[in-house]
């Protein structure tokens, strides 16, 4: 699940994919453990928290801090008229992150993914960027969403260049991503508008609204506290 | 006695010439000297530090204050009276003779200035320098810092800096990692080929674009020889390198495929004799 840990029973348990979480509480501490089968991957003492919450946070985390892109390439490519639009939907990877939370103030303690995490360089071998890659369709409805793995982008797509254009790749900034869950497992992320303005370039925009019914996720300190905030993202080197 | 007669005789001569005006005129000269030499100083370093390193700009800025102050004393001496013509002519053949003396210093500062321009570095950066391997710890007007990788602190003058060869590892955001293994002739090529290629998928740090090239590059006289060139974040390199080999080595060793080792046939013209002795056996 995620969401608040309920942390009224002496140990709690919780199961994502391959990894559980326990919480053990020992007077004002909670003892966090992350187990994979059966084996102790990480181990943190909290004292005197008064909440810890599990939420989806942006693939950029695990194994190193390496990017704050993250590239999608599509296994389905979509091919768009002059002065076109569609909408439609991909999936990225997403890191979970455990938050110790006190009043306003919160701390992550853990990060970690369920994902095998792969990058990539987008761009020329001189002035690229390097991205966390995945692959993914861009389909029009909400499939095969892998819960506690993956988010949905709900994309919506604009070719502004008055030729066909092939739209293969998208190149996403995690600094400029919310992401919102259900304890279920489901997360997403907020609108993007990808607008193609030549066959080998485009600028994704990240919507300000925030999406209704989901709860947001806390985005790590680190992220929002030293990035510049553009609210834009530059694909200059291929879509 | 003689000296401090002749001493006694100039202070006197000195303050038989000193009035209040000229008091009043030598403060006024070097206040607004040092107001001049001390706005300067601020404007110059707030000009030079958005174009040029911060320690070219307090540099250039020093510069500035302490001309303008020599400036503003040789004034007062002047308004004393004193004959500051001798002090000039000193001055400039000080000059002439601390300009032969730093000629290395002021090729080694123009060498600075252009390194700044060029931007070869920055401090930071994984390069090797005049054959010093290390990372850059500090760029400074006369000299760079290089911290080599054996944890030994070499300063290199700008000068050989500029003139010498600079490699930086660290300027592209990919570095290539190029792995050599080689297998028994009598193995299963393909086999060892899909144990390489699953290794370099599963790796997080191989990146998946530029995509990997894993070839068969020499039929050895050991074996045959396969070449693995992948591509890593350029702050990974030497952790993929280190890590990739050795993972090579160990699951081809899992999957049963030897990895051989240098053999020779050696042959003699003429036959051996070979004699065996009995040894008997101690009860």
């Amino acid at each position: 699940m995620y969401g608040q840990v309920a942390l009224r029973d002496r140990i709690v348990r919780v199961k994502l994919v391959q990894r559980t979480l326990e919480f053990h509480v020992e007077g004002n501490s909670v003892i966090y453990r992350r187990v994979i089968d059966g084996n102790l991957e990480y181990e943190c003492e909290v004292v005197s928290t008064e909440a810890m919450f599990i939420e989806p946070v942006a693939p950029i985390f695990t194994p190193k801090r390496l990017t704050h892109f993250i590239l999608v390439e599509f296994t389905n490519n979509v091919v768009l008229p002059p002065e076109s639009s569609t909408s439609g939907y991909t999936r990225i990877p997403v890191d979970i992150a455990v938050f110790a939370v006190k009043g306003e103030e919160y701390k992550v303690i853990d990060v970690f993914s369920e994902n095998k995490v792969k990058y990539a360089l987008y761009g020329p071998k001189n002035e690229g960027v390097i991205a966390r890659y995945y692959k993914s369709r861009f389909s029009h409805e909400v499939e095969g969403l892998e819960y506690f793995k993956e988010a949905i982008v709900p994309l919506e797509v604009i070719n502004s260049h008055d030729k066909w254009v092939k739209f293969t790749q998208v190149l996403l900034d995690a600094n400029m991503l919310n992401f919102y869950y259900e304890h279920s497992g489901k997360a997403c992320t907020q609108k993007v508008k990808v607008e193609v303005t030549s066959d080998s370039s485009a600028v994704v925009e990240y919507s300000k609204e925030d999406v209704k019914g989901m709860y947001k996720a806390r985005k790590p300190l680190k992220l929002t506290l030293f990035m510049p905030s553009f609210r834009r993202t530059e694909m200059m080197w291929g879509i | 006695m003689e000296a401090f007669h002749q001493v006694y005789e100039f202070l006197s001569k000195m303050f038989s010439m000193v009035t209040l005006e000229k008091i009043v005129a030598a403060l006024i000269v070097f206040i607004v000297g040092f107001m001049l030499a001390y706005g300067l100083r601020r404007i110059v370093y707030r000009v030079t530090y958005k174009v040029a390193p911060l320690h070219l700009a307090k540099s250039l800025a020093n510069l500035v204050y302490y001309v303008i102050i020599a400036i503003a004393l040789i004034t007062v001496l002047a308004v004393f009276g004193v004959d500051v013509t001798g002090l000039v002519i000193a001055g400039g053949i000080i000059g002439i003779v601390l300009g032969f003396a730093s000629q290395t210093i002021v090729s080694n500062l123009l060498a600075g200035i252009f390194l700044y321009w060029d931007k070869p570095f920055k401090p930071g950066d994984p390069v090797c320098i005049d054959n010093v391997a290390g990372i850059v710890d500090e760029i400074s007007i006369l000299s760079t810092r290089v911290q080599t990788w054996d944890g030994v602190y070499v300063r290199i003058p700008n000068e050989k800096v500029f003139t010498t060869t600079i490699v930086n590892y660290g300027r592209m955001p990919v570095r290539r990692v190029e792995l050599k293994t080689s297998i028994a002739y009598r193995e299963d090529f393909e086999k060892a080929l899909e144990v390489i290629r699953r290794l370099v998928e599963e790796h997080p740090l191989v990146l998946a674009k530029p995509e990997p090239v894993i070839f068969v590059s020499e039929l050895g006289s050991d074996g045959v020889e396969i070449t693995i060139q992948v591509w890593a974040p350029t702050s990974e390199w030497i952790n993929v390198k280190r890590e990739l080999l050795w993972l090579i080595k160990k699951e081809l060793t899992k999957a049963g495929i030897e990895i051989p080792f240098p053999q020779r046939d050696v042959w003699f013209r003429s036959p051996l004799e070979v004699r065996v002795i009995e040894e008997k056996k101690s009860k």
